[in-house]
């Protein structure tokens, strides 16, 4: 007996077509019942407690919103614990600031304006004075021994020498592991002979872990760092320092963290009547535009610092909430730094686009196919958050194709993404992929003597005469693959000639660093789609291809195509249910191409092309 | 019932007692924002911009159709632009039309204690299906009145349906 398919179970329960079959067969209504019984879970989870409108809003239903939003709350409730702590705290911990008897005696005044703060009458002046002071870390300390405010405002945070050491460990030694159908505490020992590190797994962690769990572990020349991140990825757990040793927490028990030694904010400029003019949008009716001084707050970074502090004396609730909100991120490290260095992922990409491979996958285990890439090209392939990967198949193949392009054709129908990190290709369901994340807007920490001398680079630059401006120029050159995401940061904050200066140098820089561009932002990082743009990148084809070149290959999603350089060469492939997205990224990415829209257009030009229409 | 509801508004509309219009809906436009936003601040925001969006754009309402439906779609587009603003918006769905025959199991995987992580499971969903989901779970809109809010077919909305609680159950097993 043909009993009925999922989709038409699904169909009759929730009304798109009753099935008869169903109503009379006991074996579908089964199915049908334990959809009913879904639907009532589901249902359940989603109800809200009911909730009345604010009066505000009946008042003046026309009013875009309510005075006090969520920055606005979040300053009431900072406010309302500030004033508690200061209510509550014993009035000696901080004591009036001590006569100055040896006149400059401390080298850094922004440390000085920070514990000057730190006895503001504010409490949000304060609060955001010890977040401030806590992001420095050790070039902190100096300052508040001398102001004899109390230690333990300030935690736990201090760098002690044993997890120094854990910390150049992690960051230096590179280490080979190739261990298949392992248990943990196998790859934990050969790592621990291998760089001398302790590891001690926390309690809650150790409950967790299932003992019998083998695991296959496979990577090349990676820092230690980040194979215990890969690790810890595949076990939902994560990592710190502590005395000395590497700890090993359940991932519910916190962020993985090594400790970090002096540090101080690289600032790049300084727009204080700019950013006064977007603090001022706070008062404004429309969502979009405080949205968007939020944003422009944002990007401006620690340009905006000095307003930003002014704000939090703001008499508008609205103002004050988010200057404090925009504050906690500049001097929360954690969230809002971007790393002071290029991505690493040029040699990987460069691997995947020039090597070529053949391939010829007929429902092939999907772990086989990806060992047989691996050692066809030598590329690091990892596989994480991918469900049972053991029992997933894949049908492809292609004749003399990139490795990238075979990748990411082979995995299409499971849905998985290809994402670079370092030397790594990362493996793993489209919706966890990291490669989805927007390039995060942040700003440089970096030791307190880099910040200073690049902030003096950056000002030459922007503002010197002709021989500063060429110092400056060798200064930052000097730094190489680093100079370029500071070069990108200065032009978003600066404006006028500096901008264009910045600009400039980093175009020049980077035709020697990355010629290829292979680090660069894609059109896809830069660009906000439509959702109509997003449908049509989703329309799919079968694609078997025998000898054609891209532009006959994409004929077959039928939208226009305007192809400014395509590749000298046609493709030999097999494909099912290709979406349109996947074919291009599949097709242009090796050949250093990108694509963007131009209204329900595609236009597919050299990379560099398309990066600087966008920016434009 | 429903439609003497719907006959009450057109009249409370009519009568401009926008108050009452207000206190009938504002539970379902914020319930519905507070599924599609993280933040309880951000979800009152854009229950408020529902209602001054649907002031302004009165003269486009069909006063034929039933009013939530269209109040829900202007808090839909109101979050989905949101959210794209803030590139937060999760990876658009897969092409409606492409369904895959996955088998159903043999009993609910969805149980009432998994009530929190299905809400976590729902918000790793890509947006729009997150959005049939609640529309018709928690809205308890039918199927036709999804498709008119969102402005797709209700094929569409059958198939985003399907996906959604296959990516739940796969999610959740």
């Amino acid at each position: 007996m043909t009993h009925a398919t999922p989709l038409e179970i699904h169909d009759h329960v929730y009304g798109f077509r009753p099935s008869d079959h169903v109503a009379g067969c006991a074996e579908c209504q089964a199915s049908a019942d334990s959809l009913v019984a879904e639907a009532s879970v589901i249902g359940a989870a989603l109800r809200e407690t009911p909730v009345s409108p604010p009066q505000e809003l009946l008042r003046n239903p026309r009013a875009r919103r309510s005075r006090i939003t969520a920055g606005g709350l979040a300053a009431a409730g900072l406010l309302l614990i500030g004033l508690a702590w200061a209510l509550s705290h014993d009035p000696r911990s901080i004591p009036p600031e001590p006569p100055d008897k040896t006149p400059g005696r401390s080298a850094d005044p922004e440390m000085e304006r920070l514990v000057r703060e730190l006895r503001s009458p504010s409490p949000a002046h304060r609060q955001i004075a010890v977040l401030a002071l806590k992001s420095y870390g050790e070039a902190a300390l100096a300052a508040i021994t001398q102001s004899g405010v109390g230690p333990e405002l300030f935690g736990t945070y201090r760098l002690k020498p044993a997890d120094d050491a854990v910390r150049r460990t992690l960051e230096s030694k590179k280490t080979d592991l190739d261990m298949e159908n392992v248990f943990l505490k196998d790859i934990l020992s050969s790592l621990s002979q291998k760089t001398g590190l302790k590891f001690v797994m926390d309690p809650a962690f150790r409950q967790r872990l299932n003992p019998d769990q083998k695991i296959t572990f496979k990577v090349k020349d990676l820092t230690v760092n980040n194979t215990l991140k890969l690790l810890f990825m595949q076990l939902n757990a994560n990592f710190r320092c502590e005395d000395g040793a590497v700890v090993i927490l359940d991932e519910k028990d916190g962020p993985s963290g090594i400790p970090v030694p002096a540090r101080a904010p690289l600032r790049i400029g300084k727009r204080k009547a700019a950013a006064v003019g977007m603090l001022a949008e706070f008062r404004s009716d429309s969502i979009e535009r405080r949205e968007a001084a939020r944003q422009g707050l944002m990007t401006m970074g620690f340009a905006a610092e000095e307003a930003l502090w002014e704000a939090l004396d703001s008499t508008d609730p609205e103002t004050k909430g988010q200057a404090l909100e925009v504050l906690r991120w500049l001097y929360t490290p954690d969230e809002s730094a971007r790393p002071l260095s290029h991505p690493r992922t040029r040699s990987i990409k460069k691997l995947l686009s020039e090597k070529r491979v053949t391939v010829d996958f007929k429902e092939t285990p999907l772990l086989q196919a990806l060992d047989s890439i691996r050692q066809l090209s030598g590329a690091n392939l990892h596989v994480s958050g991918v469900q049972t990967p053991d029992s997933l198949r894949v049908t492809m193949a292609g004749t003399d194709l990139p490795v990238y392009s075979a990748l990411v054709l082979l995995l299409e129908p499971l849905r998985v993404a290809c994402a670079f990190r370092e030397d790594i290709v990362l493996l793993s369901p489209e919706a966890a992929s990291p490669e989805e994340a927007p390039r995060k807007l942040g700003n440089f920490w970096t030791s307190p003597e880099e910040a200073r001398r690049l902030e003096g680079a950056l000002i030459d630059l922007a503002e010197g005469p002709p021989a500063a401006q060429e110092r400056a120029s060798a200064t930052l050159a000097g730094l190489g693959d680093r100079a370029l995401p500071l070069l990108e940061r200065a032009a978003e904050i600066l404006d006028g000639v500096g901008r264009e200066r910045c600009r400039t140098l980093r175009e020049r820089l980077q035709t020697t660093i990355d010629p290829k561009g292979l680090d660069e932002p894609t059109a896809a990082d830069l660009a906000v789609r439509t959702a109509h743009q997003e449908d049509l990148l989703h329309q799919t084809a079968d694609l078997d291809i025998d000898g054609l070149s891209l532009d006959r290959i994409l004929q077959r999603y039928g939208i226009p195509i305007d192809i400014r350089s395509k590749p000298d060469r046609t493709f030999r492939f097999h494909a099912k249910e290709i979406r349109l997205e996947t074919a291009l990224r599949a097709l242009t990415m090796p050949f250093g191409l990108d694509f963007m829209f131009k209204g329900d257009q595609l236009i597919i030009d050299r990379a560099d092309a398309v990066r600087a229409r966008i920016r434009r | 019932m429903n439609r003497m509801l719907e006959e009450s508004d057109l009249e409370l509309l009519q009568s401009r007692n926008w108050g009452s219009l207000i206190g009938r809906h504002y539970g379902a436009v914020y319930a519905l924002a507070r599924k599609l936003l993280r933040s309880e601040a951000d979800a009152r925001d854009a229950a408020q911009e529902t209602f001054a969006r649907a002031l302004a754009k009165l003269h486009s309402y069909d006063a034929r159709r039933p009013l939530r439906p269209w109040l829900l779609s202007i808090t839909a587009h109101f979050i989905r632009d949101l959210l794209r603003k803030r590139r937060e918006l999760p990876l658009a769905p897969q092409a409606d039309l492409e369904i895959a025959d996955v088998a159903l199991p043999s009993e609910p995987l969805l149980r009432q204690e998994d009530g929190k992580l299905l809400v976590a499971a729902l918000d790793r969903l890509p947006f729009d299906w997150k959005l049939v989901v609640v529309l018709h779970f928690q809205q308890e809109l039918a199927p036709a009145d999804i498709a008119e809010a969102l402005g797709v077919t209700t094929n569409a909305v059958r198939i985003r349906l399907y996906r959604a609680l296959i990516a739940l159950r796969k999610d959740l097993s």
